[in-house]
């Protein structure tokens, strides 16, 4: 039992030193944004594709948008996906269609196998264009953003292109002001981190961009994901692309106001990381490709965070069987090792990560928030949990995956 | 002392300092000072263009004073904006100049604008960068701080 803990503690150490690592080359390492004086350019063939199932609230708001962008109109079309919708998705779009004659062209999808992978799957069949930006249907794209999503795929080795996420509904409550601290940890520190590093920057399934050729080489959307975006990342490194982050390509996007909202939401990300990690864990640290050793160790690491939620758990209860055991373990490496994997549960790898982004972005007031992020994480770590363990029934079982569209809180215009 | 009064302390000083480190947390919460979305640039993300549009905008008011500066090999000082300190160089004197834009080791705080080609004096700091029609050149090593977008050409 003290080895069993004595192996999550290290784990937890790896990855303590990670965040650190990420956070301090944030704050003072070389910042690498390759592509952003890209202003001048012959700008190639796009289409954006917003998928959209059950929209009606948030549709109009994105199509509205996207028709005011700063991008060569003959060269871009947009494509609303609606998959399957019951409300009035398909109206609204179909009245932006005639008042926008040629510049949108919808795909209505009436049956076929749940999910946005399948959707996004279907509706490659009718793009011909070489870049392929996605967006969800509630997030609203500033004019600029296109040509700075599109810009990295002049780029040949460039596959997948991944924009930073900013929640618009960040006042609402609780929740929203800790998921738009968490937000920032995620994007502004770890993405831009990973991109600085050369490392494996995660393609986000929306505000991002995949080469229609690198899509189809590795086989197109995977409609068996949970998580067709992480799914894609690994095959895109897998098969030798590159995805790069963009962290100045900003894109505001609704976040969940409810915490049963959020619970479902990263429970389905759980369970798609998890599916991700079990399908390429191996190959992607072990088999023959074209990834570096350290896109390798990246890969894997970034594919675990979502087993350490429960692997953590476990730690705390073998760490109090021990206890009363009356093995005594704070002796020697072991209590060196605890203080530190303290540190990256408690004192605060990931909470020092948030505080940097906060800074970076010089939100300086709300970083206050920062102590009532520990009731996110322990939401978050009991809802990972969960999901692994019903990931884990639904194997044994053999029941199908479920897909759960996350919920729209923004009032119809 | 009653111990049941000695243990009520202990709980509510262990409380009171559990609640220290929430109460900048729940003050933010509930006063919301920094509640607003994160202010991105959604239109003009990268676009050089927009930027120099601002800064030929910014100083558009002084070009027709700059000439006629210019054609009067003359200075001219005022302010742009409501709280622009400007010098406008219709010819350069380097006596005098230096008592203009001042000496080594000092922050010039005006925007600078030259019709003529420029030699300024050095171990200056510009707070805004001089702008000239013709070449510029440095006595030595000069440093320059943007105070505001506008400095930005």
């Amino acid at each position: 039992m003290i080895y069993l803990l004595f192996g999550i503690v290290i784990l937890i150490c790896i990855y303590t030193v990670r965040h650190y690592f990420f956070t301090l080359n944030r704050l003072f390492g070389f910042q690498r944004h390759p592509y952003i004086d890209i202003d001048t350019a012959d700008w190639p063939q796009v289409t954006v594709l917003v998928a959209a199932h059950n929209e009606e609230k948030v549709i109009s708001h994105i199509l509205t948008a996207l028709m005011k962008v700063n991008y060569p109109q003959e060269k871009f079309v947009v494509m609303p996906v609606n998959d399957r919708s019951t409300d009035r998705t398909r109206e609204i779009i179909d009245s932006f269609v005639q008042a926008h004659p040629g510049r949108i062209r919808p795909f209505h999808r009436i049956g076929g196998k749940g999910g946005k992978a399948a959707a996004l799957k279907d509706a490659m069949e009718r793009i011909e264009t070489e870049v392929i930006l996605i967006f969800d249907a509630d997030y609203i794209p500033g004019s600029a953003l296109i040509k700075q999503l599109v810009a990295p795929f002049f780029d040949p080795e460039v596959g997948g292109v991944m924009g930073r996420v900013v929640p618009l509904n960040v006042g609402t409550n609780l929740l929203t002001r800790l998921l738009d601290l968490e937000r920032a940890g995620g994007y502004q520190v770890d993405q831009q981190a990973r991109m600085n590093l050369r490392l494996v920057p995660q393609h986000g399934g929306t505000v991002a961009g995949v080469r229609l050729s690198a899509l189809q080489e590795i086989g197109g959307w995977n409609d068996n994901s949970l998580t067709e975006d992480t799914d894609l990342t690994y095959r895109l490194l897998l098969a030798g692309w590159k995805t790069v982050y963009q962290n100045r390509s900003e894109c505001y996007e609704e976040v969940p106001e409810t915490w049963a909202v959020r619970i479902r939401q990263i429970m389905r990300w759980a369970k798609g990381h998890n599916q991700v990690l079990a399908t390429y864990g191996l190959r992607l640290l072990f088999g023959k490709h074209l990834a570096t050793f350290r896109e390798r160790v990246d890969g894997l690491l970034l594919l675990g965070v979502y087993v350490m939620a429960p692997v953590t758990i476990i730690g705390w209860l073998l760490a109090l069987a021990v206890f009363y055991q009356g093995v005594n373990p704070l002796h020697g490496i072991i209590a060196l090792l605890s203080i530190t994997a303290y540190a990256a549960v408690g004192n605060f790898a990931a909470f020092f990560e948030i505080a940097a982004a906060a800074r970076l972005d010089s939100s300086r007031e709300r970083v206050r928030l920062l102590p009532l992020l520990m009731l996110g994480f322990l939401v978050s770590i009991v809802a990972v949990s969960r999901a692994v363990i019903s990931q884990l029934m639904d194997f044994l079982t053999g029941a199908q995956l479920h897909w759960d569209k996350t919920e729209r809180f923004r009032a119809p215009s | 002392v009653n111990p049941s009064v000695a243990i009520l302390c202990l709980v509510l000083a262990t409380a009171g300092l559990l609640a220290l480190p929430l109460m900048p947390a729940i003050g933010e919460l509930r006063k919301k000072h920094d509640a607003q979305p994160l202010s991105v640039i959604q239109q003009y993300a990268g676009e050089i263009r927009h930027f120099a549009s601002g800064f030929r905008n910014y100083i558009e008011p002084l070009q027709q004073r700059l000439q006629e500066c210019v054609a009067l090999r003359m200075t001219a000082a005022g302010v742009l904006h409501q709280d622009d300190e400007y010098l406008l160089l219709g010819e350069v004197d380097q006596t005098s100049l230096s008592r203009m834009v001042g000496r080594e080791g000092t922050t010039c705080p005006m925007l600078v604008a030259a019709g003529v080609d420029l030699v300024l004096p050095g171990g200056l700091t510009f707070r805004r960068r001089p702008v000239r029609r013709g070449r510029t050149e440095y006595l030595s090593r000069h440093s320059r701080r943007q105070t505001d977008p506008s400095a930005t050409s």
